[in-house]
């Protein structure tokens, strides 16, 4: 256990707000991890050129040799030294990044450029020259703050600053973008801070239904509609924004409380009295503000690029859907649309327009509420206790890149999932480098993911994303991870990307084929091809006769077959693709089948519990009936699968169907009685959909490599009807049920007669869990490694022979 | 030709994202781009190219 130092600037005078309540939950959740924390904090007063200069020199001077690791946050706590530092930053000086006032200029005449660039390296002597400079003459044009050498000089600090970091995260992914924030050769850790207004392990316990009609207990007749709105009353907040739109949503009865202090309170105030229903309550107890929250229709928040948002946390966490703005930054990034809030564009209508539905749909946006609730139930403080712990271990070891057309996270599909699991579980023995060209135009993103990944994320060009496109409308089917074959060179960003990572790489592997040809023929480290699937087999099931295939199905040919050629190693997912691709010409391989984070069955709570939110939030009728679940990614296997579930769901209407995931439904195909068409759900929700099925089905015709969302249920205790194809690799596992296709409905019907098919037993997974999974594999590549020896050989004992 | 579509281009711009948008100019320009080459594969190769010229790495193909 380390004994650590939280260290965070104190704002002169001292305001209670996120900042605060950030630092404090992290130090909690520190000592509650058994280290021993200080909470330092220094006057920071930033009103003038002087205090901020005064401000970053008391954290400059600081010492903190005597703790293990520091961990920082807001500017100008990070200018500490210290060896094991971690930076979790929410913002620096915004006057002079991302909210500087371009009006005043950024040139400074060259002589002062030099005289900063001459100190740059050094934070003690640039304060000197910068703090005599400023008392000799504080009244020179130069010196006002903010301004273009007060800019220039506190760039210069915050680079000292970040320079010897030893690990950085920052509260949001709106942070970690925003220009000069933070070092893009770094990969950075997205931690979203906890708030401390509800307590997370009470708001996770649902409470076990009482009722046979649990719907009866949320009446929408009695219950005033009232919108909440909370915070510090200034200008950037936007709650004059609020009022307008409240007032031109026109929802008679309906009231809008806002509540905090603040140097708009009067004017705020006149508005308030101008327009019908909006109440101005002052600042309010935490209790208080819990209990206004909780009765509310939803929390309306417009603040202009919010760090993070912890209001919007502590909303969601107690159950209140966010009605926010497409520009609110952080808030933005924490809410899905239409799933747990709504986002509007940040005018008067639109915005007005969110808080009509709300105002009108209260079923809607209860579901909503869950929604946010179940997510804000997710985060902890977990990925910051990982960054500690990795502190301690300073052992480098080897380098492994894994190139991929997709990314490991966030986690859409099968392919995502494996991608994840066993890059995390090879970081035992590796720094694991995912370098993913994914299909968005993003840019370039240097993340470090739970778990220990580094992931560097290139978009692709837009030459290349309109082909992708123009490519998916030929084929009707998204064909973008196979074209990578032929179009990386349109996206030049990623051959720079990669030339640099190979510089630092000891091994390289490929996460499905089609990257194959932007490595050098000369590749000076092993290469392994981490083979999800038999390609060409996979790809001509789903797009033989397809307008264009055959240009396609050669590329996929001639990825895979250079693939197989040159790496030295090749590990593949189940027994019969093992022999598929050494029929292919694969030499030294190894299997490394599909497996899961962890088995931990539903109880019998937990499953009525995920049943009655379910028939809740899609408002079914007939609760009785047994539950089926298909959950797909829009893989063409998957498609067919769904087709064939709608069509059984009319000759078995004993039985309800629910198809989730990305996966297409047939046009003809709509929700009914017994069959709910969920489409893409929230994040974290996985788990809920397949707890409360009574099967997971798996109907699927085609396909290669093993299924993992047939694991993703089993590792939840649930029993799976498959086909022999959807059972590859994982047959022989208790839950499993195989029957051909044409007896599925026979046996559907069965089951909702009284015969439970059994569910898996919870020992027989151990063997699918990722690390169990991964160590022969990394065994494999470290022998390939000669420069990294896993352990000296042991000495020759003749007593053995 | 053109200026038939436009009408309904425009109103599919008041009614869908702008992704669904592009892709429906981008299934125009697909099915043009078949019938005047006259070929799928060929068209698969046009687009390729076409992209790999645009961002002007034509002879890294």
């Amino acid at each position: 256990m380390s004994c650590i130092a939280v260290v965070s600037p104190r704002s002169v005078p001292a305001v209670e707000g996120g900042n605060e309540r950030h630092w404090r939950t992290l130090a909690a959740a520190l000592r509650a991890a058994g280290h021993t924390v200080d909470l330092v904090e220094l006057d920071s007063p930033e009103s003038t050129l002087a205090e901020v200069l005064s401000s970053y020199r008391r954290f400059v001077q600081l010492d903190l040799d005597d703790y293990d690791v520091v961990i920082s946050g807001k500017y100008p706590s990070f200018m500490v030294n210290h060896r094991r530092h971690i930076r979790h930053l929410n913002h620096l000086l915004r006057g002079l990044y991302d909210r500087y006032d371009e009006s005043l200029g950024r040139t400074l005449p060259e002589s002062l450029g030099r005289e900063i660039s001459a100190r740059a390296d050094d934070p003690s002597a640039l304060l000197d020259w910068a703090e005599a400079r400023v008392e000799a003459n504080p009244d020179h044009p130069l010196h006002c703050f903010p301004g273009p050498f007060s800019r220039a000089v506190v760039h210069a600090l915050d680079l000292c600053g970040r320079r010897d970091l030893a690990a950085e995260a920052a509260v949001s992914e709106v942070v970690a973008l925003r220009n000069d924030y933070v070092d893009p050769e770094r990969p950075v850790a997205i931690v979203p801070p906890l708030g401390d207004l509800v307590d997370h392990d009470d708001s996770t316990t649902e409470i076990v239904p009482t009722t046979a009609h649990p719907t009866t207990a949320h009446p929408t007749t009695v219950c005033p509609v009232t919108f909440v709105s909370f915070g510090r009353l200034d200008a950037i907040k936007r709650f004059d924004l609020i009022i307008r739109a409240f007032a031109s949503a026109r929802l008679p009865g309906a009231e809008l409380i806002i509540s905090g202090e603040g140097p708009q309170a009067g004017s705020l105030q006149a508005l308030a009295d101008r327009t019908p229903g909006v109440r101005m309550v002052g600042r309010l107890s935490d209790q208080e503000l819990r209990a206004t929250i909780a009765a509310a229709r939803a929390v309306v928040l417009a603040p202009i690029d919010e760090d993070f948002g912890l209001v919007a946390a502590e909303a969601m966490a107690l159950g209140c859907p966010v009605i926010t703005t497409t520009d609110s930054g952080g808030i933005a990034e924490q809410v899905e649309h239409e799933t747990s809030g709504l986002i509007a564009a940040p005018h008067v209508l639109t915005l007005g327009r969110a808080i009509r539905r709300a105002g009108r749909d209260h079923q809607g946006m209860e579901a909503m509420g869950r929604n946010g609730r179940d997510t804000v139930a997710q985060r902890t403080w977990q990925p910051m206790l990982q960054l500690v712990d990795q502190m301690s271990n300073e052992q480098r070891k080897p380098r492994l890149l894994i190139l991929s057309t997709f990314a490991a996270e966030p986690v859409r599909h099968g392919g995502h999932k494996r991608l994840r699991g066993l890059a995390t579980a090879l970081t035992a023995e590796f720094d694991v480098v995912v370098l993913a060209l994914v299909n968005t135009h993003s840019g370039s993103r240097r993340r470090r993911l739970t778990g220990g990944v580094e992931q560097l994320t290139i978009g692709r060009s837009g030459a290349h994303l309109r082909a992708d496109f123009r490519l998916k409308a030929l084929l009707d089917t998204p064909v973008d991870d196979i074209a990578c074959h032929l179009l990386w060179p349109a996206s030049p960003t990623y051959a720079d990307a990669l030339a640099g990572e190979l510089d630092r790489a000891d091994v390289v592997m490929l996460a499905h084929p089609y990257l194959v040809t932007s490595l050098p023929d000369d590749l000076a480290v092993p290469l392994i091809y981490d083979a999800h699937n038999v390609e060409q087999d996979l790809k001509s099931a789903t797009l033989e006769g397809r307008p264009g295939a055959s240009r396609l199905l050669q590329a996929v040919l001639e990825a895979e077959t250079a693939a197989i050629d040159r790496a030295g190693l090749i590990s593949f997912t189940s027994a019969s693709d093992g022999i598929r691709l050494s029929q292919l010409g694969a030499a030294q391989t190894i299997e490394a089948t599909n497996g899961i984070d962890a088995s931990t069955p539903r109880t019998e709570v937990e499953r009525l519990q995920a049943r009655r939110r379910f028939f809740e939030d899609q408002g079914v009728a007939d609760r009785s009936l047994p539950v089926a679940v298909f959950m797909g990614s829009n893989h063409v296997p998957n498609r067919e699968a769904a087709s064939r579930i709608c069509t059984w769901a009319s000759q078995v209407p004993s039985v309800h169907f629910v198809i989730a995931g990305g996966v297409e439904i047939p046009n003809s195909a709509t929700s009914g009685a017994n069959l709910t068409l969920v489409g893409p759900f929230a994040s974290g929700a996985e788990r809920r959909l397949l707890a409360m099925a009574d099967v997971a089905l798996n109907p699927v015709a085609s396909g290669s490599g093993t299924n993992l969302k047939v694991l993703d249920a089993l590792a939840i205790g649930v029993p799976v009807l498959t086909t022999d194809v959807g059972a590859r690799g994982i047959d022989d596992v208790s839950g499993v049920h195989v029957c051909p296709i044409d007896d599925f409905v026979e046996r559907l019907a069965e089951m909702a007669d009284g015969h439970p098919l059994p569910p898996p037993t919870p020992d027989e997974l151990a063997r699918f869990s990722w690390p169990q999974i991964a160590q022969p594999l990394a065994t494999a590549i470290r022998q390939r490694l000669p420069l990294f020896p896993k352990s000296e050989p042991a000495p020759y004992d003749p007593s053995r022979d | 030709m053109a200026r038939a579509q436009r009408p309904l281009l425009t109103a599919a711009r008041q009614s869908a994202p702008a992704a669904t948008v592009r892709r429906r100019l981008e299934d125009v320009r697909t099915t043009k781009l078949i019938r005047s080459v006259g070929d799928a594969d060929l068209a698969v190769d046009r687009i390729i190219d076409e992209a790999l010229g645009e961002a002007g790495t034509s002879d890294a193909s």
